[in-house]
């Protein structure tokens, strides 16, 4: 045996014993997300939301919406924000220095006015260029400010926030009616709460009423349909497992409430990544552990916001390529957490998970599909072990895959159809036989573009929020080609 | 938002899966752990894989058919269990109209819910007598036991039901649900317990009933949020919750905030000088639940002056923001005196709390904000009443544009 076929075969066994640990791990926190979705599918009842709204006993929320470029959705979005059922609550609207008719259709719809006004400039921001007011909405702000990137544009909204609790909102997204009630639940019940994160579906498909979400149905490309059951994985089992062991890293940046003196006590979001919402969530843990302050960052359910995903594979593969970016950067910038007791299970486990599985994970899947390349090409591949090894891989998959969307079906707002279950069955067992891996060759690549394109947002079309129903593209994602 | 059966099943389910999983995985990576280790040996790596990969299969089997089926089955079963509750309702809205006799023996479930959710809507005699079916059924009885035992989920369900039930007998099962070790049991029992609570008529029941549950969060030592919302829940009987509390044997400064803020947003003015002494507590966030309280109130007793006025110079910028507030509560020339310096504090969230009781004391203040919007020493003063002041011609004229 040779040098090269000696390590070839060494990097394969290391290969298979990645795998085997990182999918007992994530089988692992896939049931303990499971368990934790149940409990608390019971806690909050509808009487619960009804008496917190009855008897006043909600904390007020300041909506911040950063916006650039999206005249073709930020009208709709902000009338889905504000007939929202919650009784104390702002609007912020931050046009992040739009180019297109974005201030002109808000101006128009809103009956905004300029007006002086004074505010805490508490975190530094690109200069503010007007606040207007509606004559319309009593809670609307909208303001106007040099590009600065989508962090930058946040932190002018926090700024301008004038309630304890501050949730950033992607402007291309809707919201459940309930979902800020939902989300603000956790600050009532536990002082200590500092963020709650919530789970973020894909909006393609569905049909638009009055704002909200009314019938799911599957959308036409099969890129779309692959992403629900991504999401499902994502947000159900996943984040709901590492905060139900107390070690959540990530917060979706489309939806998220943060308590404000919280984020201001870290300085408001780091505008030099394109992974802002994980880098916010790493450093409160951090400032909050390294203070002695008790704290909790947690993954609710309950509160849904539907997004509008990539539609087609190539804009896909540029978030992920910049999500993946993200990633890294933060990792590196805390890289003392690594390991570090201080930080308790999240130094000693959550963030080198992070490190191994997610940042790692698809430099290893691909380097294991060169191996055995160069070892089909040397003639030394077992193809028999390959096989076994590959089907092992894609059925553990689709089972995780399966068990996601069992936990969608179980949601009262469903996709109901048998046609579309049964689409999102062929969907959990396609994902796997082919997008998978081009996903992982594309975060393969980004791992290695992360310094380079630290803050570069890529282009994304998307298709805007639209009355009747969402499908096709044709409008330019926010905070694009910074 | 969720469908609340069938998920206990499917976690059981899942957990097969992955043990079927776990098991040839564990075996796989012990194996080959041990062959990099130089150990070779022991089952072949393809037999182990076949192993893996044929569990795997089973597993993927076993969730698929379980998802697919639970698909197909809940939409049939909502649709069958909607139309029996709603001929439910039809049926006991008959019966308390006295045209239909009541049901002999146990109610089914959905003749439970449809009871329990008249019980939500209607009020006085009918809501009476619903109760009085409710325990008559057995039904009380048995959500009684479901409360106490078995898995967490059932025991959520039925106290959720208790508590839209809100029968005063059920009180005591609530309040020992109160004491349970696992939290979200003793939460959920602590806020069914406060609901049934405010329907005890009886005062010394309803004084019992409180003094049992004071004591219980005590001991469990609920958080804050969770306090206050079981004070404001209780409604009028939350009087006696909140003697309880501040009386207690060195009450917890979370609990003594939560009942102080139970005060204020009650509006239970005959607490007004019992809030007093805590004006000068040393905790906080105690001291600014006080001046919350005070300030909601609207009354200000004359022994608290003193304390809100050397508040207004706290070194901790919220219990100014607070202090700020209930300045507005002061005699008038003080009152205004008073808040036209905080315009020039130097926090914002302080001058923006000094320009809206400025507000509120009408044209008063007002008048004062005009003069310190031209006058005042200070340029941050001057720029939040004269921001004040936009903000209140905005105001009319969104009421005038409609």
């Amino acid at each position: 045996m040779n040098v090269l076929e000696a390590v070839l075969r060494f990097f394969e066994v290391c290969a298979i014993v990645y795998f085997a640990v990182l999918s007992l791990l994530y089988s692992g926190f896939a049931f303990i997300g499971l368990r934790a979705v149940i409990l608390e599918s019971r806690q909050t009842s509808d009487t619960e939301l009804r008496d917190l709204l009855e008897r006043d006993v909600f904390k007020p929320v300041s909506i911040i919406v950063p916006a650039f470029n999206e005249e073709g959705s930020i009208v709709a979005a902000v009338r889905s924000f504000i007939t929202l059922h919650y009784p104390k609550f702002e609007v912020i609207v931050v046009s992040d220095g739009s180019t297109d008719g974005t201030m002109d259709r808000l101006i128009e719809a809103f009956a905004l006015v300029e007006e002086p006004r004074v505010w805490a400039r508490t975190l530094p921001t690109q200069p503010v260029i007007r606040v207007m007011r509606s004559l319309r909405e009593p809670g609307l702000v909208v303001a106007e400010k040099e590009n600065g990137g989508k962090a930058d544009a946040v932190n002018a909204g926090i700024n301008l926030a004038r309630y304890p609790l501050v949730a950033p909102v992607d402007s291309d997204c809707l919201l459940d009616a309930q979902a800020i009630l939902r989300a603000t639940r956790n600050f009532v019940k536990d002082d200590t709460v500092i963020a709650v994160g919530g789970t973020v579906r894909p909006l393609n498909g569905a049909t638009i009423v009055d704002g909200r979400p009314g019938e799911l149905h599957m959308p036409r490309r099969w890129v779309e349909r692959l992403q629900i059951v991504e999401y499902a994985r994502a947000f159900f089992l996943g984040r709901a497992g590492w905060s139900r062991m107390g070690a959540l890293l990530i917060i979706s940046g489309a939806f998220g409430i943060f308590r404000r003196d919280a984020v201001l006590k870290v300085g408001g979001l780091w505008t030099q990544t394109v992974g802002e919402d994980m880098e916010l969530v790493m450093r409160l843990h951090k400032e909050f552990a390294r203070a002695g302050l008790p704290h909790r960052i947690v993954f609710s359910p309950d509160p849904i916001c539907w997004t509008e995903v990539p539609a087609d594979l190539g804009s896909l593969l540029k978030q992920r390529s910049r999500w993946h970016r993200g990633l890294w950067t933060n990792l590196w910038r805390h890289k003392d957490m690594l390991g570090n007791p201080r930080y308790g299970r999240l130094g000693m486990f959550a963030v080198p998970y992070f490190w191994l599985f997610e940042g790692l994970g698809p430099v290893v899947e691909v380097l294991g599909f060169i191996s055995l390349l160069v070892s089909a090409a040397l003639g030394i591949l077992d193809m028999e072990v390959f096989w076994l090894f590959l089907s092992l891989a894609v059925l553990h998959g689709m089972v995780l895959s399966q068990v996601a969307a069992g936990v969608e079906a179980m949601l009262l707002q469903r996709y109901s159809s048998a046609s579309d279950r049964f689409i999102l069955f062929a969907a959990s067992l396609v994902e796997f036989l082919g997008f998978h891996q081009l996903v992982a060759l594309e975060r393969f690549f980004a791992t290695f573009q992360t310094g380079r394109r630290r803050r570069d947002w890529g282009v994304i079309p998307r298709a805007g929020i639209h009355s009747v129903s969402v499908s096709g593209s044709s409008h330019v994602r926010q905070h694009s080609d910074r | 938002m969720w469908r609340r059966y069938g998920d206990v099943t499917f976690a059981i389910i899942f957990a097969v899966a992955i043990s079927l999983e776990a098991i040839p995985l564990s075996f796989l990576t012990w194996t080959l752990a041990a062959r990099l280790f130089g150990h070779p040996g022991g089952a072949g790596l393809g037999s182990i894989l076949l192993g893996a990969v044929g569990a795997a299969a089973a597993a993927l089997i076993l969730v698929t058919t379980y998802v697919l089926t639970y698909a197909h089955m809940s939409a049939r079963h909502e649709r069958t269990r909607a139309e029996e509750r709603q001929a439910w309702v039809g049926r006991w809205l008959d019966i308390l109209s006295g045209s239909e006799p009541e049901p002999a023996g146990t109610l089914d479930p959905e003749g439970v819910e449809a009871l329990l959710a008249l019980r939500e809507t209607l009020r006085g005699s009918e809501s009476t007598r619903i109760a009085e079916l409710l325990e008559r059924h057995g039904a009380i009885r048995r959500l009684e036991r479901s409360a106490g035992h078995g898995r967490v989920g059932g025991r959520l369900d039925a106290i959720v039901a208790l508590s839209n039930a809100r029968i005063p007998s059920a009180l005591l099962t609530l309040v020992n649900g109160v004491y349970d070790s696992n939290q979200l049991i003793s939460v959920a029992s602590a806020r069914a317990a406060a609901r049934t609570l405010a329907r005890v008529e009886d005062l010394f029941d309803r004084d019992r009933g409180a003094t049992a549950l004071a004591r219980a969060m005590e001991a469990q030592e609920l958080p804050y949020g969770i306090v206050e919302e079981v004070v404001v829940l209780s409604e009028h009987a939350a009087s006696s919750l909140i003697a309880v509390l501040l009386l207690h044997d060195r009450p917890r400064a979370p609990t003594v905030r939560a009942a102080i803020d139970g005060i204020g947003r009650l509006k239970l003015l005959s607490f007004a000088e019992e809030v007093v002494p805590f004006l000068g507590h040393a905790d906080d966030e105690v001291r600014a639940a006080a001046l919350r309280a005070v300030s909601r109130l609207g009354f200000l007793p004359e022994s608290s002056h003193g304390h809100v006025i050397s508040a207004l110079t706290d070194e901790v910028d919220f219990i100014r923001i607070h202090a700020t507030a209930a300045a507005r509560l002061l005699p008038l020339p003080q009152a205004l005196a008073l808040l036209t310096e905080r315009l020039g504090d130097r926090s914002w969230w302080v001058r923006r709390a000094a320009a809206d009781a400025l507000v509120s004391l009408g044209p008063a203040g007002l008048a004062h904000l005009g003069r310190a919007a031209r006058e005042h020493p200070d340029r941050f003063a001057r720029d939040m009443a004269e921001q004040a002041l936009r903000d209140q011609v905005s105001n009319l004229v969104r009421a005038v544009v409609g």
